[in-house]
């Protein structure tokens, strides 16, 4: 018979959050490091974006090139900053994300290996194989994309509303896109 | 490109959801688009001239505008997914009726796991790209011209840092994408021996245990994924150096834009309200390049996968129909005129070399030979499974390929010696062989291939439920099974390829029997065991590719070598009829 998708929830959410944390915390140093240089690619992002206010006004009421020499200078540090650590967490995570799935992959397999005949003959082989294929792909673009992705909105999202009492310029609301 | 001319074919049925996505986007991007210019007033009109109501009217439009560009966002991504799913669920069905056009030869040139990938990973690869890449690969574009054309209408010296910014990151882009299109090759060869790994050890799992190998079967599994994890990392590693190189020149840009405007606002040409606009509209510039440039990757992979899949479409299927094809086979006569046969085109060695054979229909035909003396080989190109790469194989006086495929099908019956069951009850089993069958045709069936034995002790009878490949049944009793299927055909040729190797001699005896009675039926049976071929009209003696005798039980015996040698290795001790009848 044709199994039809069942479109519940997933279930034991508990359960996996657990297993899924556990994959992710034998590689802790390096996803640590991916959250700390995620968070601080996103937050050079917008503490340049928001230099440029300050350095304006600062043009506008001193009027020397030296202060805008200055200004444009920190700018481009704190960018620099920022373009290093994309590049160290990008790097990073996909080295990090292909361990954890090297290590699903590994534990599943064994995991095949130790179950009695009876399972294989009640579960089609399509759908073993779909386990490694399809729902750890799942995984890997939930790894690859999402996680650094979660980290900066969870550092905009607090730069914005910690700084929107100050008025937050709409070209910063347009640098969080 | 003509892998993309194939995907649009299949795109083509879900136009509809399609265009109305990409106009959903267009809404969504205009009313994103009021928003600043909306900003501009409050501020510059509202703020600096104190005038509260404006700033109220104003912003209530602003908010206006941003609940309904949320409204089309999400409309959009009803459409978007329909579009994407239909997409992908066209091709797969294509593929898989393409799938049952190939010949034996068109499935050897692709593995079967390689197959099982092409339907689907790099299906969800192009699903991906259509319901993924379909907003920014619209947003990009309308947002960096929008951009564009508003920083040079604000002010065109400065935005001429975009003349050269550009330029440099199209340079990077196309840099990346040439690394990185033979790597996602790569990639999806890797995942292809990993889905080969684990069907083989999925297949093989009675054996593995039987055997205590798990330890092993995880090492060589180990190996393999460790490649596929390798090659990944490369791909992506190479893939995930857009996102700092566009930050580089993005940061750049608008250091210099900075720097120049700020010089600018010193010597008086600029305002700093234009700046601050200016400065807006460049990121919104650098963001949209952004965006095209993770789109790019997404369909540098979409491509490969396109690849992938168009090799599945285009493939022509190795055997031809003809023009106008025969509809009925005389009877059952088969001649093979000087046939050789070779499994690769241009290959040194022939499995079947000058084959002459004559057999009159409704003869009972033996063919005895050693392992790997091409017996199977001979049989499958009666049915045209394989054709004869030189020579002519005939059925009923006609060469078989003048035949429609389908009506040859139907009167050469073959029972393979991989018997293949698949899930379901046993009635839509044997029903593979008529579909009109009632219940007494297949009981009949039935107790002609000697299966009636265990059907009349299973509960559910005719209706018993088979899992996948037939797990609940035995060796034997699939092999029976098989070969009731293979009787309701009632074909003129009917070819056993060791398909009573399973079954005991007693049954395997009645089951000859009852098949030696029916004498419009022409037989041919590969066996191991000589009792199975003693009774036949003719003996073939097929060794290393060639046909080494053909004659009688007692002509061979009389005058042929091998022949004498099998007799007295399978009788010694025994009387010609040997204790087995």
């Amino acid at each position: 018979m044709a199994r039809v998708y069942s479109g519940k929830r997933p279930q034991n959410l508990k359960r996996t959050l657990g297993a899924v944390s556990r994959y992710l915390g034998r590689h802790r140093v390096l996803i640590a490091l991916v959250a700390l240089l995620a968070a601080l690619s996103a937050s050079a992002n917008l503490l340049g974006t928001y230099m440029i206010r300050p350095i304006v006004n600062q043009v506008v009421a001193q009027g020397s090139v030296s202060g805008l020499m200055a200004g444009v200078g920190i700018t481009a540090s704190i960018y620099a900053v920022g373009v290093l650590s994309t590049l160290g967490y990008t790097q990073i995570m996909v080295r990090a994300a292909q361990k954890i799935l090297l290590d699903i992959r590994r534990d599943l397999y064994h995991r095949l290996q130790t179950l009695p005949l009876r399972f294989f003959d009640q579960n089609r082989k399509g759908d073993l194989m779909s386990l490694f294929t399809n729902d750890v792909d799942t995984i890997s673009d939930a790894l690859n994309n999402s996680f650094a992705v979660v980290i900066q909105s969870m550092v905009q999202l607090c730069c914005c509303c910690f700084s929107s009492t100050g008025g937050c310029p709409s070209w910063c609301w347009r640098a969080m896109e | 490109m003509k892998d993309l001319r194939v995907m649009a074919r299949y795109l083509y049925p879900c136009r509809w959801d399609f265009f109305v996505a990409i106009l959903l986007l267009l809404v969504e991007c205009g009313f994103e688009m009021a928003i600043p210019l909306l900003m501009t007033g409050i501020i510059d009109d509202g703020v600096a001239l104190g005038d509260v109501p404006r700033i109220w009217k104003l912003g209530a439009a602003m908010a206006l505008c941003a609940g309904l560009a949320l409204i089309a966002g999400f409309i959009y991504a009803r459409f978007a997914a329909r579009a994407a799913y239909r997409f992908g669920g066209g091709l797969r069905e294509a593929e898989y009726e393409k799938l049952q056009s190939f010949a034996f030869s068109n499935l050897d040139r692709f593995s079967s796991s390689s197959l099982v990938t092409r339907m689907t990973t790099d299906v969800t690869v192009m699903q991906n790209a259509i319901n993924g890449g379909l907003r920014p690969m619209v947003r990009g574009p309308v947002m960096l011209l929008l951009g564009i054309g508003l920083s040079f209408a604000m002010n065109a010296r400065l935005a001429l840092v975009f003349v050269i910014c550009t330029p440099v990151l199209g340079l990077i882009l196309a840099l990346i994408v040439r690394k990185v299109s033979p790597l996602y090759s790569r990639q999806q060869a890797a995942m292809d021996r990993l889905n080969s790994r684990i069907q083989e050890g999925l297949t093989g799992i009675r054996a593995i245990k039987a055997f205590v190998r798990g330890e092993y079967e995880e090492e060589r599994f180990q190996e393999v994924s460790q490649e596929l994890s390798d090659a990944s990392r490369t791909t992506f590693q190479n893939a995930v150096l857009n996102l700092p190189f566009f930050q580089l020149v993005m940061y750049s840009a608008v250091v210099m834009i900075l720097w120049f405007g700020g010089q600018l606002i010193l010597a008086g040409e600029m305002q700093v309200g234009e700046l601050t606009g200016f400065l807006s509209y460049v990121l919104q510039v650098m963001n949209s390049l952004m965006m095209i440039s993770n789109v790019f990757l997404l369909l540098t992979r979409s491509l490969t996968s396109a690849h992938r899949i168009g090799q599945v479409l285009e493939e022509a299927p190795d055997l031809e129909e003809p023009e106008d094809p025969v509809q009925e086979v005389p009877d059952g006569s088969i001649d093979f005129d000087c046939v050789s046969f070779q499994y690769q085109a241009g290959s040194e060695k022939y499995a079947l070399r000058d084959v002459e054979l004559h057999i009159r229909a409704g003869e009972t035909v033996g063919i005895l030979g050693g392992t790997g003396s091409a017996k199977s080989t001979l049989v499958q190109l009666i049915p045209r499974l394989y054709d004869a790469s030189l020579g002519t194989v005939r059925v009923g006086g006609r060469d078989v390929r003048e035949y429609d495929l389908k009506t040859l099908r139907d009167a050469v019956g073959i029972v393979l010696q991989k018997n293949v069951l698949f899930s379901g009850t046993i009635r839509d089993n044997l029903k593979w062989g008529d579909p009109e069958a009632d219940d007494d045709t297949l009981w009949a069936a039935c107790r002609a291939a000697c299966a009636d034995e265990f059907l009349e002790r299973m509960p559910k009878g005719l209706d018993t439920d088979l899992g996948q490949g037939g797990v609940n049944v035995s060796g034997g009793q699939k092999q029976r099974l098989c070969i009731a299927r293979t009787l309701l055909k009632r074909p003129k040729v009917l070819i056993f390829d060791d398909s009573t190797s399973a079954v005991d001699t007693a049954t395997e005896g009645k089951i000859r029997r009852t098949l030696a009675q029916r004498r419009d039926v022409t037989k041919l049976i590969i066996a191991q065991r000589l009792t199975s071929v003693m009774d036949a009209d003719q003996i073939v003696i097929l060794e290393d590719g060639r046909v080494h005798a053909v004659g009688t039980h007692e002509q061979l015996l009389a005058g042929d070598p091998i022949y004498q040698e099998i007799y007295h290795s399978q009788m010694r001790g025994g009387d010609q009829d040997g204790q087995s009848l």
